[in-house]
């Protein structure tokens, strides 16, 4: 646990930088940092604690960034962008990008077969995880709407009679 | 409505379009901002056409075809800024609900556009930390960490450097990345008990093209099929930059019989 701690730690740090050269408004800089650092830590707990599998865990921490972007968005009445860019960073398959380079440089076919796929699945796996986060929030939200509107219809009609 | 007030908006709406195009917006966001402008000034028809390349606006005051008056916007150099995303984002929800002039909205833009990022120190800094923090979470030691972040800052102020000459993004990218592989490489030969692929990946990471992904997916999201593919090949393209200027210093440093 205490690893996991330390890495959402070091996840903060990674955030805030981003947030620097991305240039988030210096006060949103901590929520921005935190959703990073979550996301992280989500992510290091389900590889080494749930499924082992990187690709599972990039999808859990995506839709996580996704769903607190979406809710900082709605609070501090923001564009949800300016969390889920610097958010996602640390998801970015950067380590996977390298060791494909190096397995093509090295004419290493058998790593090169392991870590391509991989580095084009964890991407798909950042997608699917806003995409579905994204799709799920749209229906809560028209439904909690929809319902919203139907009840005050409801007790309209109720309080003219 | 007369022609020139209706010129007016059309390069008030433009405008707010392409700042937001060139920090890093989304295609959604743009095309709703300018369509919010254009509604809230009176316009009856709207309609945008966003690209990361250009924006296509049309409008037209009444029914008649006649009045019909479309600008063109192209967009060069992307950069990323997410305070001018966040404060146009305001503007145009002050824009709406305030009555605002064309003219006193078109000063406020101006305001927002010449904003400067923040400065170059403090953007070192933020690519150190970076560097720092990713060396540590893929497996680093505290001195490969202390490594990466002189190679960070190194390739980052080479970054800022060729950001001044406005060199093409390929060649920006190979360029940094092998400086910071060269870096990487020297040091574990000098210092002991480092090893190169944290501080590379490290240094990497700063340069990883996260926006393009991000704003890539969120257009395909959308609908924005065109923008989506777009920056999917900013981004594919961005990535195998890095991964070239890093695997050709490392080459290099095989010939040269370097032990790795």
């Amino acid at each position: 646990m205490n690893e996991i701690l330390l890495q959402g730690i070091l996840a903060f740090i990674a955030t805030v930088g981003f947030c620097i050269i991305f240039r988030v408004p210096i006060r949103l800089i901590p929520v921005c940092a935190l959703v990073g650092a979550l996301a992280w830590s989500l992510y290091e707990f389900i590889f080494n604690y749930g499924s082992q599998n990187q690709i599972i865990a990039t999808f859990a921490a995506a839709g996580l960034v996704g769903l607190l972007s979406d809710f900082f968005a709605r609070v501090i009445k923001e564009a949800a962008t300016l969390f889920i860019i610097p958010g996602i960073l640390p998801l970015v398959p950067g380590s996977y990008i390298f060791y494909t380079m190096q397995a093509l440089l090295d004419n290493d076919m058998s790593r090169l077969s392991i870590y391509g796929p991989d580095t084009l699945k964890i991407a798909a796996a950042i997608a699917l995880g806003l995409l579905v986060e994204g799709a799920i929030t749209n229906v809560l939200h028209t439904v909690y709407h929809t319902t919203k509107r139907v009840t005050s219809d409801v007790a309209g009609v109720f309080r003219k009679r | 409505m007369d022609s020139v007030y209706t010129n007016k908006i059309l390069k008030l709406a433009v405008y707010a379009g392409e700042i937001m195009m060139r920090n890093g917006a989304e295609i959604y966001r743009v095309e709703d901002t300018i369509i919010r402008i254009c509604k809230v000034c009176g316009i009856r028809h709207t309609e945008v056409f966003a690209t990361p390349t250009g924006v296509f606006i049309s409008i037209a005051s009444d029914n008649t075809e006649v009045s019909a008056k479309t600008f063109i916007k192209r967009i060069r150099a992307v950069t990323t800024d997410l305070t001018k995303i966040s404060r146009i984002n305001r503007f145009s929800r002050e824009f709406v609900s305030s009555d605002m002039s064309v003219d006193e909205a078109m000063d406020v833009l101006k305001s927002i556009d010449a904003k400067k990022s923040y400065p170059e120190p403090v953007r070192l800094l933020g690519s150190a930390l970076i560097a720092w923090a990713f060396c540590l979470i893929f497996d680093g030691s505290m001195i490969d960490a202390v490594v990466a972040v002189v190679a960070g800052s190194c390739s980052y102020i080479i970054s800022l450097v060729l950001d001044k000459f406005e060199i093409n993004y390929f060649i920006h990218g190979l360029l940094c990345c092998s400086v910071a592989a060269a870096i990487a490489l020297a040091a574990t030969d000098i210092v002991p008990d480092t090893s190169y692929m944290p501080i590379i990946i490290g240094t990497l990471m700063i340069y990883v093209p996260g926006v393009a992904i991000t704003n890539s997916i969120r257009d395909f999201l959308s609908g924005d099929m065109l923008s989506g593919l777009a920056r999917m090949t900013e981004a594919v393209l961005t990535a195998a930059s890095l991964a070239t200027g890093s695997g050709i210093i490392i080459a290099i440093w095989h010939l040269m019989g370097g032990a790795l």
